[in-house]
């Protein structure tokens, strides 16, 4: 042991050195100059999705999903999430994509501003990831509806990026309906 | 004691007879007299009660009249007067009784004036009452003529009373008597009339059935042969004693004959019997007897002499003497012709028998010979028997050597089925760490997904963390950076362990493997066990087979030194063999001269035999 220690201990400064080498490396000017928007990308359906994390409140995965009676097809239910209840809404409905049984394997993403507060489905989270501004497309022009009220913009690699304001704020999530 | 038997029973009888009849008329006599003393009896009862009803009508007559004379009613005159007609009626009955007795008629004459007188009385004293009333009838009555005429009437009443009474007492006294004298003549006349008839019964009895018993005793022992019965001694002039002598007689006459029948069978055939007359049909039977037997007797000599050719001539079929006479001498004559024939063979035969007798004796010589060349040739079948023996006992050792190699075998064998057994048990120990060992690659693999588990969670801690720094701004730019290493960490780990997921797969497959194949090799170590044992059991079945050789070897052995033994014994016998023909040879010479003596005495039979005529 006594024999290894020391080329150990020289192992880790190296690898420690490397790492602060890295860290220290100044990032691209054209990179800092642009406005980068942090997102936090999802799989839904099978298609690639991202939403601001400025509108993210966590990332969760999705247990103890409650259905409510009496709820238009949008509202999956709702779970309880450390003590608070909240509803969890499919876009798949919104956005016309297939619909697949759901499993413990699902996850759910927060959003939050200052009056609504709801969860998202998503199949997996990929993980966030900062894009610049200038990057994103403008709408495809086939897109159309509600898909085009909630888009941001398509980055080149083809991820949706999502409005998360747009979302939040839509007057149609509410749901107000007496039986 | 002149009389017959016939007159004997005759005069019982009668006695009998003359008895039964005085014992009958006394009876007779004394009972009649008994019967006439009882009507007497009954007589002087009646006699005592009429004069008794007179009276006392006499009494109701009086008390009647009382009647009237205080009541003066017309009821008590009725009763008065049926008891004055009763009165006189019991008179009238009274007077018939008493007609054979004169005193008893003078008191009657006196008694019936006062009757009439009280009547008449009466018939005043009634008269007074209706007349003048019942104080005029009182006056009557206290005149007492009434009381002094009804103490008359008593007065009578009581004479007549005393002598019907002297008279039953006399009656009585006769009527006891004449009972006593039946019962008398009955108790006394049977008894001795049974006593008498025994008496006469008896004597007359023993006078006849005694002399009888005796003759019957002597025909007994006549018809059983026995003649020597003393004389019957009895000197009577009735039946009995002429069959007594008649009986003496027939004993003689017996004796005599069996007298002459005891010299006949003594074969005096001399004794004279003189037949009584035509009819002594025994005497006769006797000397015809005496007659057939000298005839038989002459020709039993004739016979004894040797003249076969004497006729006998039966009386009839019965006669047994003359028919068995005539069967001997027919039988002799036969037997006599056979002989004659039997002497003449005898010599043919003889004459035969030597010529035979030759022959054997040569051949017997012969025999002699070919026994020594027996003998020989056995002597060397015993050599060869004991070179088979000595070869004998060589296969018998070497089968035991066999038998000791074949145990080594068995051994070996035994030796590798225990070497298989532990490797069956080792190889089932193998198989079971291999078990273990892939339980607890299976435990791994579980361990695996919890890990996996853990980088997903690290992975989404990560996410929350990019969020979280996204947030914070320009400040939260460093931790940004810590949760993209803790992301690449969790990304990593996770790639670890799914290539530790691919190599415990590919342990997972190898075990598998080492499974099958430690299987595979119990399999086959299993079957080497059976293998061996089989092997085993092949190698046991050739030592059995082995010993079975080398006892038979063994035994061959044995019965081949029996065979030299049996073969010594058989040249001994041999031996025995030849001695005995050699002596067969001397004897045959001895019977050659015992035939000639035989041919000799054939010839002397047949000059014995001519003797005889036939």
């Amino acid at each position: 042991m006594d024999a290894i220690t020391p080329r150990g201990e020289a192992d880790r400064k190296r690898i420690f050195r490397k790492r602060a080498e890295l860290l220290a490396r100044e990032t691209d000017q054209h990179e800092r100059e642009e406005e980068q928007i942090d997102v936090v990308e999802f799989i839904l359906s099978g298609e690639q999705y991202a939403i601001e994390s400025a509108y993210v409140n966590a990332a969760h995965s999705m247990k103890d999903l409650t259905q409510l009676p009496c709820t238009p097809p949008f509202v999956l239910g709702v779970v309880n999430m450390r003590g608070k209840i909240l509803s969890v809404i499919d876009l798949r409905v919104f956005f016309e994509l297939p619909r697949r049984a759901l499993s413990d394997l699902n996850m759910l993403i927060v959003l939050q501003n200052d009056t609504m507060k709801f969860a998202i489905l998503a199949d997996v989270i990929v993980g966030s990831r900062r894009i610049p501004r200038t990057s994103l497309l403008a709408t495809l022009p086939t897109l159309t509806g509600i898909r085009a009220e909630y888009l941001l913009g398509i980055t080149p690699e083809r991820l949706v990026v999502l409005d998360g304001g747009k979302v939040l704020c839509d007057s149609r999530m509410v749901v107000h309906e007496e039986v | 004691m002149k009389w017959t038997v016939g007159t004997k029973i005759g005069g019982g009888y009668g006695l009998a007879i003359i008895i039964l009849a005085i014992i009958g008329v006394a009876t007779y006599l004394s009972t009649s007299s008994y019967m006439k003393n009882a009507e007497w009896v009954v007589h002087t009862h009646e006699v005592l009660a009429t004069q008794d009803n007179l009276l006392s009508s006499l009494v109701t007559a009086v008390s009647a009249e009382r009647g009237y004379l205080l009541t003066g009613e017309e009821i008590y005159l009725n009763t008065h007067a049926q008891a004055i007609k009763t009165i006189d009626l019991e008179m009238k009955h009274l007077r018939t009784l008493s007609a054979d007795n004169k005193g008893q008629q003078l008191r009657l004459d006196r008694l019936d004036p006062m009757i009439a007188e009280k009547i008449a009385e009466m018939k005043e004293t009634i008269n007074q009452r209706r007349v003048k009333g019942s104080e005029a009838a009182l006056q009557m009555l206290r005149l007492h003529m009434g009381k002094k005429v009804m103490d008359d009437i008593f007065k009578i009443k009581l004479e007549i009373e005393t002598t019907e009474n002297g008279l039953l007492q006399q009656r009585n006294n006769e009527l006891n008597n004449s009972a006593r004298i039946t019962m008398m003549s009955i108790i006394l006349g049977i008894p001795f009339t049974i006593i008498l008839l025994s008496a006469v019964s008896f004597l007359i009895t023993r006078n006849i059935v005694q002399p009888l018993r005796d003759i019957t005793v002597s025909a007994e022992h006549i018809a059983a042969g026995e003649l020597d019965i003393p004389p019957l001694s009895c000197h009577r002039t009735d039946e009995i004693g002429i069959l007594g002598e008649a009986f003496t007689k027939v004993v003689v006459s017996l004796n005599t004959m069996a007298e002459s029948a005891q010299q006949i069978a003594a074969g005096d055939l001399s004794a004279v019997v003189t037949p009584q007359s035509e009819r002594d049909v025994i005497r006769t039977s006797l000397a015809k007897m005496i007659v057939s037997l000298n005839s038989s007797a002459r020709i039993a000599r004739q016979i004894a002499d040797g003249n076969l050719t004497v006729v006998v001539v039966p009386q009839s079929e019965k006669d047994v003497m003359g028919n068995a006479l005539a069967l001997m001498v027919n039988n002799l004559r036969e037997l006599t012709r056979d002989i004659i024939e039997g002497i003449n063979v005898l010599a043919v035969s003889s004459s035969e028998i030597i010529a035979s007798t030759t022959q054997v004796a040569s051949g017997a010589s012969q025999t002699s010979a070919a026994v020594s060349e027996t003998t020989t040739s056995v002597e060397e079948v015993k050599q060869t028997a004991m070179v088979a023996n000595q070869k004998a006992r060589n296969v018998s050792e070497t089968a035991q050597k066999t038998v000791k190699i074949a145990q080594g075998g068995k051994n070996a064998v035994d030796d590798s089925l225990a070497g298989m057994n532990r490797i069956q048990g080792q190889v089932e120990s193998i198989a079971e760490s291999i078990e273990r060992l892939s339980e607890q690659g299976q435990a791994i693999g579980r361990l695996m997904e919890t890990v996996n588990d853990l980088a997903e969670q690290s992975n989404l801690l990560a996410v929350n963390a990019a969020i979280e720094a996204a947030k914070a701004g320009d400040h939260g730019k460093g931790f940004a950076v810590v949760a993209q290493e803790v992301k690449s960490l969790s990304l990593q780990s996770k790639e670890a362990t799914s290539q530790v997921r691919a190599i415990l797969n590919d342990v997972q497959k190898a075990t598998n493997a080492a499974v099958l194949a430690t299987e595979q090799g119990s399999k086959a170590v299993q079957e080497g066990v059976r293998q061996s044992k089989e092997a085993g059991e092949a190698i046991r079945l050739m030592n059995e087979s082995i010993d079975e050789a080398a006892q038979a070897a063994i035994q061959i052995a044995v019965s081949s030194q029996q065979q030299v033994i049996g073969m010594d014994q058989v040249a001994q016998a041999m031996g025995s063999i030849r001695q005995a023909s050699e002596q067969n040879v001397t004897g045959m010479r001895q019977v050659e001269i015992t035939v000639q003596g035989l041919l000799g005495l054939g010839q002397k039979m047949k000059d014995l035999v001519a003797q005889f005529k036939v």
